[in-house]
């Protein structure tokens, strides 16, 4: 969430001809925020705003922004994918479908839709966890590794997604996850709340995506706190629309950035995003939270 | 809770699951292609020419065939064999089962986990497994038999998350085997997989009053894993797991202080796990900077264990140190196409499936001779 920008004041002083040694030096932290924001109208994303069409308020405290950036920057896509043995299932009913060859069948339509420039990762998690490719600009590379996912074991949906979270954090530029998973959690180690707590720290934004029924507050909670959602998959076919759409949307998006004034540093930053002069909805993270 | 009362509690559980099958078992044997004689103790006959096959023919076959029949069928068939054991009974069928106990007891054990695999009714044929096993053994071999069979499927049992049919089958074991260490240790992790499961039972630690529901079987993993301490101090699988019971019920001192003793364990798993646990209850007590050498003495003793780099990536991203954080995490799951060395921690709860099914393999064998 907070990059550091390391600026380092130097206060020479009026004694001149002293030594550098004798210059005292103070150093202080001036942190950058991002916060990537979704403005929807009632016809769909608001496009073309400007940094002064937004009004952001930190603990409200109102902020200046430096920039509103839109479509400019590539995207980094970490995509975390759950292949636990429920994978292999066929699903029945309404939500017929293999889900291993539909979750396939929607990654590669995904990569496909990437654009020149754009990276992408793929973790893969069950019992254990995988970085299957690093964040690469290598898209066959991608296609052969998802062609090479097979289900087996259980769901560590937790760890995988601070996995996610801690790797887009040291990522430059935008960063979108997106965490799908068809069950419920069984082999993590992690504690839900230390994860949600990385994810109120961080600068990734999580969308979660499921198929199949079952508890998901995790990651709802996740993807709100991280200014994404969560999009349900009636049935294993619906998959590569609901990644499809989750890209569409977050290229969309606008990453905002400003250098907080008037505000106490550590804790949570309150964070109200509005835009202004329009009825528009918008997408954000509710925060962030900066430790000591 | 004592190591009684759990027991006692065990063996309850295991009369009320049978109850509840052989009470609903109304139907009634019509037909079969054992049934040789009429007049005769056909059924018998058939069930134990269907015993005899398993142990010394074709296994699935007689399987296959168990399945076909009718429950009822087999209780009754069962029941001759209870009458068996009294003394004075012929030579017959019945004795001739009784001589082939482990054969029995894993006939009935296999056709359930077909059904489990299958996702038919496998409790009914576990019942029936159940209930011979409660004969008494006639020999050495079947009473070294019976000892490894109720370890074996008690661990799948909880490898299968049915931790309540497997605290009641390990509860009945330990009862009928009270020096079987195995056992008992399966016993306690079955306990403690009650007191924990699932992953977000970690609640507990957070909670200060855990509810009833979680509370005894963490009491009851505790007493016994003091049970098997006090008979030897040095086991380090009991000693790691009341730590681990200490941490989950809020006696955070005394649990890093069991911990500490086994980190100096020859057992690489068990050192591992030792500072794992014992890093997570200093990181739960704020205490980030004492964790972070328990995760790194973790890793140490078990380079790639993801809980540990997980861990300490968590309590560096917490510390602001991203990249640090991110470094720790990719060197433990940057997939090289190798073999992975799994995590200990991931089969702490529920047992490895790759033993469990060692275990199994190895009382079919010994069912079979």
């Amino acid at each position: 969430m907070v990059h550091l920008l390391s600026i380092t004041l130097s206060w020479f002083g009026t004694l001149g001809g002293h030594a550098a040694d004798q210059v005292p030096r103070f150093e202080t932290r001036v942190e950058l925020v991002k916060v990537s924001v979704l403005v929807q109208g009632a016809e769909g994303p608001i496009l073309g705003l400007r940094p002064t069409d937004f009004e952001v308020r930190d603990n409200g405290v109102l902020q200046v922004l430096d920039d509103a950036v839109f479509e400019e920057l590539p995207l980094n896509v970490i995509l975390a994918f759950d292949v636990s043995g429920s994978m292999n299932f066929e699903a029945s009913g309404s939500a017929k479908g293999n889900r291993m060859a539909a979750l396939k069948r929607a990654a590669h339509a995904l990569v496909d839709d990437l654009r020149p420039g754009d990276q992408a990762a793929l973790l893969t998690f069950a019992t254990m966890l995988f970085l299957r490719q690093a964040l690469v600009p290598d898209f066959p590379a991608l296609h052969t590794r998802i062609d090479s996912l097979d289900g087996e074991g259980g769901t560590s949906l937790v760890d995988a997604t601070f996995a996610a979270i801690a790797l887009g954090d040291v990522v430059p530029g935008r960063v979108l996850t997106i965490v799908f998973t068809d069950g419920q959690e069984n082999m993590s180690w992690l504690r839900q709340a230390d994860v949600l707590d990385a994810a109120k720290r961080s600068d990734v934004v999580v969308y979660g995506v499921r198929v199949g029924g079952g508890e998901s507050s995790f990651l709802d909670n996740v993807a709100s706190t991280t200014g994404g959602r969560r999009l349900q998959a009636e049935s294993p076919d619906r998959l590569q629309q609901a990644f499809l759409e989750i890209l569409s949307e977050f290229r969309t998006r606008y990453l905002l950035r400003y250098t907080p004034r008037g505000i106490k540093r550590e804790g949570w930053h309150r964070l109200e995003v509005r835009v202004k002069g329009q009825r528009a909805k918008v997408l954000a993270r509710k925060g962030n939270l900066v430790t000591p | 809770m004592n190591l009684a009362g759990v027991l006692v509690i065990a063996g309850l559980t295991v009369r009320t699951l049978g109850l509840g099958v052989w009470e609903l078992a109304e139907y009634r044997y019509d037909d079969s292609e054992y049934a040789i004689t009429e007049g005769t103790d056909w059924n018998l006959i058939a069930y134990a020419k269907l015993v005899e096959e398993y142990r010394h023919g074709d296994s699935e076959r007689a399987i296959a065939g168990v399945i076909e029949w009718k429950p009822q069928a087999v209780s009754e068939a069962i029941d001759e064999v209870e009458r068996a054991e009294k003394p004075g009974v012929a030579a017959g069928p019945a004795i001739d089962v009784l001589a082939s106990l482990p054969a029995a007891i894993m006939l009935h054990t296999e056709a359930g986990l077909y059904l489990n695999y299958r996702g038919g009714s496998a409790p009914n044929q576990w019942i029936h497994a159940m209930r011979l096993a409660e004969l008494k053994p006639s020999t050495p071999e079947q009473s070294a038999f019976l000892r490894a069979w109720y370890h074996a499927f008690g661990r799948f049992l909880l490898g299968s998350y049915r931790h309540v049919e497997a605290f009641a089958l390990l509860g009945r074991g330990l009862q009928r085997f009270p020096d079987d260490v195995p056992i008992a240790l399966a016993l306690g992790q079955t306990s403690e997989a009650m007191g924990t499961f699932p992953r977000e039972g970690q609640v507990v630690f957070v909670r200060p009053d855990p509810s009833k529901e979680r509370k005894y079987p963490l009491r009851a993993a505790e007493d016994i894993y003091r049970s098997l301490l006090k008979h030897d101090p040095l086991l380090g699988e009991a000693r790691l797991r009341l730590g681990r019971v200490l941490a989950l019920t809020g006696r955070s001192d005394l649990a890093v202080t069991e911990f500490h003793a086994v980190a100096t364990s020859n057992d690489a798993r068990l050192r591992y796990l030792a500072h794992l646990f014992a890093g997570d209850v200093l990181r739960r007590g704020s205490r980030v900077s004492d964790a972070r050498p328990e995760f790194r003495q973790a890793l140490d003793a078990w380079p790639g264990g993801q809980a540990a780099a997980l861990s300490m990536a968590e309590a560096l991203h917490h510390l602001g140190q991203r990249a640090e954080a991110a470094s720790e995490l990719k060197a433990v799951i940057q997939d090289s196409g190798e073999p992975v060395r799994a995590d200990p921690f991931r089969s702490y709860s529920v047992g490895d499936e790759a033993q469990q099914k060692q275990l199994l393999e190895a009382v079919k064998a010994m069912a079979r001779k």
